[in-house]
């Protein structure tokens, strides 16, 4: 590698870094142009946004065959219902919302059915098995087996600030409670959690008596 | 666990198992699809169009054609006996683990890795493919998807196809015995009782007898009989057993759920990742060296590499640890594991062996593939100080100047302050 490659290389590591923080001041133009149906408009939103309303997903969910739908969904929510968007500045924490409403749907959804295995062999999905260990997938499946006993808000609560990585702020703002409710819902989560943990042999690392 | 830390760190934990779960599932491109939404702004006549179709073809044509040297055709797939690369071995050698374990090895990643008594040959390499026979004992068998290489592995009268997996391969030619754990991946069995093929899945085990018309499939790490199942093949002789035909020696009928229950268990995972997880590194090496570090390597998951990494790097294996960290580059390309890898290789190049240019490239690699990651902070300042200290004052100045930007209470502000304030030279 030449020496002008190597910094133009580092020069796109720059750039790519420097455009992360998704810039607030860009998102009130960019709701008007979708409110004014100008092409392309659209396609930035959802590129903007669809790597953290995924995440949500995964996080809140766990490893879902219906993630792709309810991906599309909150998209189609989101486009659908834009122009009552009040704080335009606010895209972000918007989307965050509408996918934990549509998580929260699904997450009761499946407690409906819940004869239906979430981790049941045939529902992992095909890629899980191509590209986890087992390990991997033991681990994970302990663990969302563990929050499939917990309520709706404690479930959601515990994945956003702990899995997702939220600031209680903002988990509380994202599940629609006061601070201190989110605060006590997330102790009450931990503790729960801790309980179940102590007996899975696959969370014994984290959760055994060494721990 | 009541500590903050402890919380996050397990959190950040069960979310790496989830990205890397999720890796180029492609869940995204396809919503984009059905919305409709189109990435780029539409095009602006009909010539444009063509131009960008006949831009992208011959773009898509290029990248075809630049191939890995092991994939290109007509250039020969090497294997190596261990680590030694200066005397490649051809069709018709074989590798014996002797006293001890035995390693045969491609330039793709592909390992195999024989136990004590096992035998391999290497029947034939063609281009991208290489048929290999082991005569006898265990091997293990580890082979990176997506890499063009495709492997065919006799064992008696079985054959394994394998893409891209992780799996255990036993052949006992006195007892006709065949017995397979596939821990990652699918691999398509076929010969005797599999007939022309058995798609087995991760997670499962197997065994089988040429000699018996049936097979017995059984989950990983589970003695319970419910979880045991039988699988008789669809063949003649399957269908002739089951009705039980007076031809066909005693005992070879369908197996009961009894008989399945009786496998012995699988040998559960190592739990030297319990021990590094808690900062027991020595315990946790004692541990990874009785039961053999490249054993410890073929069962671990991508995440538990770079644990197995640190764990060398903290007893000064670093030759070792540099290798774990390009294993996971190269077995899980694309994945939050990567990433890390890539920072652990930029960490180690600066601290380790004081390689400023090589980390910084590292440290690059890393915030190119997760500019929003939990290291990126780190990162940009570690790549900053490569760059200063390796001699890149231009690239280091536009570095400072971005980390200042980013983070401006970081633990290098200090030093992004002091490149941010140094004059260009005059030229």
């Amino acid at each position: 590698m030449s020496k002008s490659d190597f910094v133009r290389s580092l020069r796109g590591s720059a750039e790519s870094a420097a455009v992360i923080p998704f810039p607030a001041e860009g998102d009130r133009a960019l709701v008007t142009a979708i409110i004014q149906k100008r092409p392309g408009a659209e396609a930035l939103l959802f590129e903007r946004y669809s790597k953290v309303v995924e995440n949500i997903l995964w996080r809140t969910l766990g490893p879902d065959p219906e993630i792709e739908d309810i991906l599309h969904d909150v998209f189609l929510a989101a486009f659908a219902s834009l122009d009552s968007l009040r704080e335009q500045d606010a895209v972000r924490g918007w989307l965050v919302g509408i996918a934990i409403r549509q998580a929260r749907k699904r997450i009761r959804k499946r407690r409906r059915g819940s004869f239906i295995r979430l981790f049941a062999p045939s529902k992992l999905p095909e890629r899980a098995s191509d590209a986890a260990s087992a390990e991997v997938t033991r681990a994970l499946r302990a663990c969302y087996e563990i929050l499939d006993r917990f309520p709706v808000e404690l479930r959601l609560v515990f994945t956003l600030r702990h899995f997702e990585g939220m600031e209680l702020t903002e988990v509380a703002a994202a599940c629609g409670v006061s601070l201190a409710t989110a605060k006590r819902h997330l102790g009450r989560a931990q503790q729960r959690f801790s309980k179940y943990a102590a007996k899975s042999a696959a969370l014994a690392d984290w959760f055994g008596e060494k721990s | 666990m009541s500590s903050p830390h402890r919380w996050s760190e397990f959190g950040r934990e069960m979310s790496r198992q989830l990205d890397e779960l999720r890796a180029g599932s492609g869940v995204a491109p396809r919503v984009r699809t059905r919305l409709g939404v189109a990435l780029k702004a539409p095009s602006k006549g009909p010539v444009r169009s063509w131009a960008l179709i006949a831009v992208a073809a011959v773009t898509i044509l290029a990248v075809l054609s630049v191939r890995p040297f092991w994939m290109q055709k007509g250039a020969p797939l090497r294997a190596y006996r261990g680590m030694d690369e200066s005397e490649p071995l051809g069709a018709g050698a074989r590798v014996h683990g002797e006293d001890g374990q035995a390693l045969l090895r491609f330039p793709d990643s592909a390992e195999f890795l024989l136990e004590p008594r096992a035998s391999m040959e290497i029947a034939d390499i063609d281009g991208g493919t290489a048929r290999l026979a082991l005569d006898r004992g265990r091997a293990h068998v580890s082979v990176v998807p997506d890499r063009g290489a495709d492997y065919r592995i006799s064992a008696g009268p079985f054959e394994v196809q394998v893409k891209g997996t992780r799996f255990r391969l036993g052949w006992d030619p006195a007892n006709d015995r065949f017995d397979l754990v596939l821990y990652e991946g699918r691999v398509l069995l076929s010969g005797c009782s599999f007939g022309v093929g058995f798609a087995v899945a991760a997670g499962q085990q197997v065994r089988a007898s040429c000699h018996d018309p049936v097979f017995e499939v059984k989950p990983i790490a589970s003695g319970s009989k419910a979880d045991a199942e039988v699988n008789v093949p669809s063949t003649p002789s399957a269908a002739a057993t089951a009705a039980g035909d007076p031809s066909l020696p005693p005992g070879s009928g369908p197996r009961s759920p009894d008989t399945v229950a009786m496998l012995p268990p699988i040998t559960e995972p190592p739990s030297w990742v319990g021990l590094a997880r808690h900062g027991h590194r020595k315990e946790a090496w004692a541990r990874i060296r009785s039961q053999g570090v490249e054993n410890a390597i073929l069962h671990a998951a991508p995440a538990e590499l770079i644990l197995l990494g640190d764990t060398a790097r903290g007893v000064g294996e670093l030759v070792l640890a540099r290798r774990l960290y390009q294993l996971v580059r190269s077995r899980a390309p694309g994945s939050h594991s990567a990433a890390f890898a890539a920072f652990a290789l930029g960490r180690q190049e600066f601290d380790d062996r004081g390689a400023f240019r090589e980390a910084a490239q590292w440290f690059g690699t890393y915030l190119k593939e997760e500019p929003r990651g939990d290291l990126a902070r780190e990162a940009r300042g570690r790549l900053m100080e490569s760059l200063h200290r390796g001699g890149s004052e231009s690239a280091a100045r536009q570095m400072a100047d971005e980390y200042l930007r980013l983070h401006p209470r970081g633990p290098h502000s200090k030093l992004a302050a002091q490149l941010a304030r140094a004059q260009e030279p005059h030229r």
